[in-house]
Formats: structure tokens, sequence, C-alpha cells
């Protein structure tokens, strides 16, 4: 990674940005949600990736401490998912290197998001808002 | 409707307020189908993906909207081996890559 943000550092003009976004290891709510109802049904569990976390932050302090970058900003903000159902939910999901465990079991969350749509004639999404990181670095001339 | 992907546009919102993309040159690391490359494309002078994928990079190609298509592209490439002249780019973002 290290690495990389020297190469980085090489293609950026003076004064150039680097912006670093990523998902942010967490617990992240499933959320079934329509027009009348919004109600927890189950929980993405993400801590597994911390050390990927731990890794990025390592590496972005490395790329400080070297004086290639100066940091400028950071903020975090919500990146919502949406599903029509939990097929699309854990495939995609599946996809994802931030993915781990969806907690309960695909079969109870299925259940309970049926039972949630006809409660309410259908329309009943999937929610999942993952809290991600957006830092902003200037590149600086090393001394 | 399928699958969304930050419907709100806070990833968009949150990139505008950090950098300034406004006629800039942007080297954009995993940029994957281009979901987020489309959203500051249309503001910026050029935009860079690379991506080591190549399924990834045929959905981008082929979604590009023909109005960006000038100022848009895509290369397979990784960070660690930048295939670009130094002080190429004005911003450099790491879409879900670090």
């Amino acid at each position: 990674m290290v690495h990389a943000l020297r190469g980085l550092w090489r293609v950026l003009a003076e004064h150039g940005t680097l912006v670093d976004v990523r998902p942010l290891s967490s617990q992240c709510p499933v959320e079934a949600v329509s027009a009348e109802a919004l109600v927890q049904i189950g929980e993405v569990d993400g801590t597994g990736m911390m050390a990927d976390d731990a890794a990025a932050d390592d590496a972005i302090r490395q790329s400080v401490d070297h004086g290639w970058f100066v940091s400028r900003r950071k903020t975090t903000f919500d990146f919502a998912f949406y599903w029509d159902s939990v097929a699309e939910m854990t495939s995609m999901l599946g996809e994802r290197r931030r993915t781990k465990q969806v907690i309960p079991p695909s079969a109870d969350l299925e259940r309970a998001h049926q039972e949630l749509s006809a409660r309410h004639g259908g329309g009943v999404r999937l929610r999942c808002r993952t809290p991600t990181l957006l830092a902003v670095y200037e590149k600086a001339i090393p001394r | 409707m399928a699958t969304e992907l930050d419907p709100g546009g806070a990833e968009s919102t949150a990139l505008f307020e950090a950098a300034p993309f406004n006629q800039a040159r942007v080297l954009e690391v995993g940029s994957g189908d281009g979901r987020l490359a489309f959203r500051y494309a249309m503001v910026s002078a050029s935009v860079v993906g690379i991506e080591p994928d190549a399924t990834q990079l045929t959905l981008a190609r082929r979604d590009c909207p023909a109005s960006l298509r000038r100022r848009v592209s895509f290369v397979q490439a990784t960070a660690l081996a930048l295939p670009f002249r130094s002080a190429t780019f004005d911003i450099a973002v790491l879409a879900w890559s670090l």
C-alpha cells in the first residue's frame, strides 16, 4: 500500500489532492424500509475486516510521515445500499470485500421481509447504511 | 428497482465538498464499473479510471454515458505500477481501494 501511495504522489501535480474513500469496518443494521415502516430485521457484521482498516490507516500514516502528503480533512458519511430482496442483498454482499456475515441467516431475513411486505402491501425494500470514511490529503514536497 | 447504491448521493456530496473537481484532471484507483467516476466526470476536465478486473472494465466502458466518452477512459492497471507520467493529475481518488 505504501508503494502505491508513493506512485500516486508521483503522478499528482504540485499541490494535488489525494482522496481516500472507503467503507469502515462496522456492524450495520439491515432495515426493511417502506413509506410506512422502518424496521431492523438483521445486521451485517463487518468487524472481521478491521485488520484491513488498520493496514490502510498505517499506510496513509507512513506516507504522511515520509512527507509525501499533508492531511487536510477527514469526515465520515453513511453509504446506503438498497435491495428489493434478500437474494439481491446476499449476492451483492458476497462480492464485496468488506462483506462478512449477515445475521440472522438468509432464510430468517427472507421470512421477516415477506411478513413486512405482506403487512404493508409490498414495496418493502432492504437497506444497509455503511459508515464510510472520506479523507483528503495534499501532495507535499518531502524535505 | 433492483439494487441501488447511494441513491441519496451522500458519497458524491462528500466528494464534491472534499476536492475541487471542476476542470480537474482526475485519476480514480479502483474505478470498478465506473459508478463513481460518472458522478464527477461531468465537471472534470478528464477522468482516467484504473481497475485490475477486466469484467469491471468492460462494464465501465459499456455504461459510460455518450456525453462523457471524450473525457473519461478506463485502463487495466493497479496503483502499484501506474502507467502515467509524473504530475499528470490534479486529483487522485482511492475509490474503496486502499
